[in-house]
């Protein structure tokens, strides 16, 4: 198609009727032609951008953009108009033509693609099919524009410098009508598309982050690709001092702690920021983050998580389908149960292990052993989630009866415990316990917020204030390997300082300021250790295993379940 | 990847001057009048890039310089104050 000779200026073309555009219902939106692009190269992906609104723009995106920006060489002879928008009911669609320009004939449309073209037989230049169908759509928005036929559409591929013709006949009128229908169809159901058959056209996809495509062949196809990226990509601003103060200078948000010290921050590195207690953050610093969509978290002082901004508009199709979900008793005594079994088996499996070769340590948390795993025998046939809470809570008794005998001897006294304290902390080690676990949930906000779900509703923890369900619910997977255990780790290598590190208060313990470093420094650390996860058999940092277990929660209602709530300690 | 990047410009117009600069700061650090250190992977450079299209003009230079680990090593030997970062990776969390 693409060698065909250039159409000439022919006066008796006709102009296509009307009849033969889709012409959609009154208030029907109008579908984006880069849609349309999206729809031919995956439906998924149609579906992720377009229905669900979820956007990344990712460097081909951006590459895109900049030549769209390269100007066409002027040429005197030619007319010729640049980033033209057009808009039809009659189709139905809408969208920028890259350029269009006439020279002694028809006007004929341009579109610019990075990329390299697709070879047809003889190796002559060819659009790929999502290219052709969008130059098309370009070139009947034109016509209908300009009431003169457009007979011809060029797509100019620039990786390889080569221009691929594409006609603008019936065939591809059809085609584009029929696109145009499939995706009509596509927004008004509520389900996601499956995945691309072909995993390499997943490779090319800017939305693969958010897909996870690997999840759902693994099961036919166990080494495909993995997309997730193991390591999280910005930096967590902590703001701890009281007398800081964040605002925005540019692009940078700066902290100030008193007069003298000032600090900037490039706005690009940061993927979070956490306030600890009575730091204040200015109102454009807070645009300004949510402009680059980093969330602010605000802790107290004694790590209690307190709020957050967020900053995820659209996402209705997300949340409407957790909202179904979640509101199925059946499905949520499920999850609740797995993830009860997976929070206890750590708390065995740790116990286990930090006794191991230690006689006189084992021997003292055998029955301790005895009740969590009797506990965990239990779980299975639990159908309620009162029962599931009994027996939750039996294990973690026992777990806390058994924990202090994982710390060695030359831990101090004053760093032991006897049972746990919430609130107030009554000692340290409850006291460093607390302060640990709203990290934890400030992470687990996070992930939650950055994957888009609605994190007030849950499946196991009851709506209380104060908290998010949901964000307690995850945090049940990770409190054993993401905070008691770098904890007991610390104080067993004798990196707390009794008098220094804490501040005693009648009836209360909190940290000092060095204590609250030195604990976030852990927790950090943490985050950025790798274990592997078996789902993909992937080393990820746990800071990006949070993220990946809300994915695949998420999937657990969106057609490919039983990957939650996998994780096991080694 | 990431690497670190040297970006250099040369604009003719104190306002794109200004607003090219404000840019840059949202990525990395300026180490020195027009000279920016930055850390980035293809995507963010792609993205920079695009930003920075937007502001500069046909007659501005922009210079970007990209440096493998080995080269960014060497970057302490040969200069003068404290460059030893040039060779971490930046922590992933900071706290003020
Ligand atoms: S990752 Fe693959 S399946 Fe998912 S949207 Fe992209 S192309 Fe489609």
């Amino acid at each position: 198609m693409s060698n065909r000779p250039r159409s000439e200026p022919n006066s008796s073309i006709t102009m296509p009727q009307a009849s033969s555009a889709v012409e959609p219902p009154e208030d029907e939106p109008l579908v984006r032609v880069m849609a349309l692009h999206a729809l031919s190269y995956c439906e998924r992906l149609f579906y992720l951008e377009e229905v669900e609104e979820i956007r990344v723009a990712d460097a081909p995106v951006y590459a895109g953009r900049r030549l769209h920006d390269d100007l066409l060489p002027d040429d005197e002879q030619a007319s010729e108009r640049r980033s033209w928008e057009l808009s039809s009911t009659r189709w139905g669609i809408f969208g920028k033509v890259d350029a269009a320009r006439r020279r002694d004939g028809p006007w004929v449309v341009y579109e610019h693609k990075r990329g390299r073209c697709r070879r047809g037989p003889n190796k002559e230049p060819r659009a790929w099919p999502s290219d052709q169908l969008q130059a098309v759509a370009y070139a009947v928005l034109l016509e209908e524009e300009l009431g003169q036929p457009v007979p011809e559409a060029r797509v100019r591929y620039h990786r390889d410098n080569v221009t691929a013709r594409v006609a603008v006949d019936e065939a591809a009128r059809e085609e584009l009508r029929q696109a145009i229908q499939r995706a009509r169809e596509l927004r008004a159901q509520t389900t996601r598309p499956p995945v691309h058959e072909n995993e390499r056209v997943c490779t090319g996809c800017s939305l693969k982050v958010v897909c996870l495509p690997e999840e759902e062949r693994l099961e036919e196809r166990p080494h495909s690709p993995t997309f997730f990226p193991a390591n999280r990509e910005g930096q967590t601003l902590h703001v701890v001092s009281p007398k800081a103060q964040v605002s925005r200078s540019g692009e940078t948000l700066v902290v100030r702690q008193d007069d003298s010290q000032r600090q900037t921050v490039p706005i690009r590195l940061v993927d979070s920021v956490v306030v600890h207690g009575h730091a204040q953050v200015t109102t454009q610093a807070i645009h300004l983050c949510a402009h680059h969509g980093i969330g602010v978290h605000w802790l107290t002082a004694g790590g209690r998580f307190k709020a957050s901004t967020m900053n995820s508009f659209g996402r209705v199709q997300q949340r409407l389908r957790q909202y179904e979900a979640l509101s199925d008793e059946t499905t949520c005594i499920n999850l609740a149960r797995q993830l009860v079994h997976a929070k206890v088996e750590s708390q065995l499996r740790y116990i286990l292990r930090g006794t191991r070769g230690n006689e006189s340590a084992r021997s003292a948390v055998q029955t301790d052993i005895e009740r969590i795993r009797e506990a965990m025998r239990k779980l299975d046939s639990a159908q309620s989630p009162d029962t599931l809470l009994g027996l939750e809570g039996l294990a973690a008794k026992s777990y806390f009866a058994g924990l202090p005998q994982l710390l060695s001897a030359s831990v101090p006294s004053e760093l032991h415990f006897s049972g746990r304290t919430k609130r107030p902390p009554r000692d340290r080690f409850n006291c460093l316990l607390g302060f640990g676990y709203g990290l934890l949930q400030s992470a687990v906000t996070r992930a939650i917020l950055a994957v888009g779900l609605e994190p007030s509703l849950g499946f196991y923890h009851r709506p209380r204030s104060a908290a998010h369900p949901l964000v307690l619910d995850l945090m049940e997977l990770f409190r054993v390997p993401l905070w008691d255990m770098p904890l007991v780790g610390s104080l067993n290598r004798g990196q707390w300082q009794i008098e220094d590190d804490f501040e005693l208060r009648p009836g209360h313990v909190w940290l000092s300021d060095t204590g609250r470093k030195k604990a976030l420094t852990l927790f950090e650390q943490r985050l950025e250790e790798s274990a592997k996860h078996p789902h993909t058999g992937q080393a990820l940092t746990y800071a990006r295993m949070l993220e990946l277990e809300v994915r695949l929660l998420e999937k657990e209602w969106t057609g490919c379940p039983g990957h939650f709530a996998k994780f096991r300690l080694r | 990847m990431k690497h670190w990047h040297l970006i250099t410009y040369d604009v003719r117009d104190p306002k794109r001057l200004r607003k090219a600069a404000k840019t840059l700061e949202g990525y990395g650090t300026r180490i020195q009048y027009s000279v920016f250190r930055i850390r980035l992977d293809a995507n963010t450079l792609e993205r920079l890039h695009w930003e920075l299209g937007q502001i500069l003009a046909d007659e501005d230079d922009l210079l970007v310089i990209p440096l493998c680990p080995t080269c960014a090593g060497k970057v302490p030997l040969h200069s003068t104050g404290d460059q030893s970062d040039w060779t971490d990776r930046p922590q992933s969390f900071k706290i003020v």
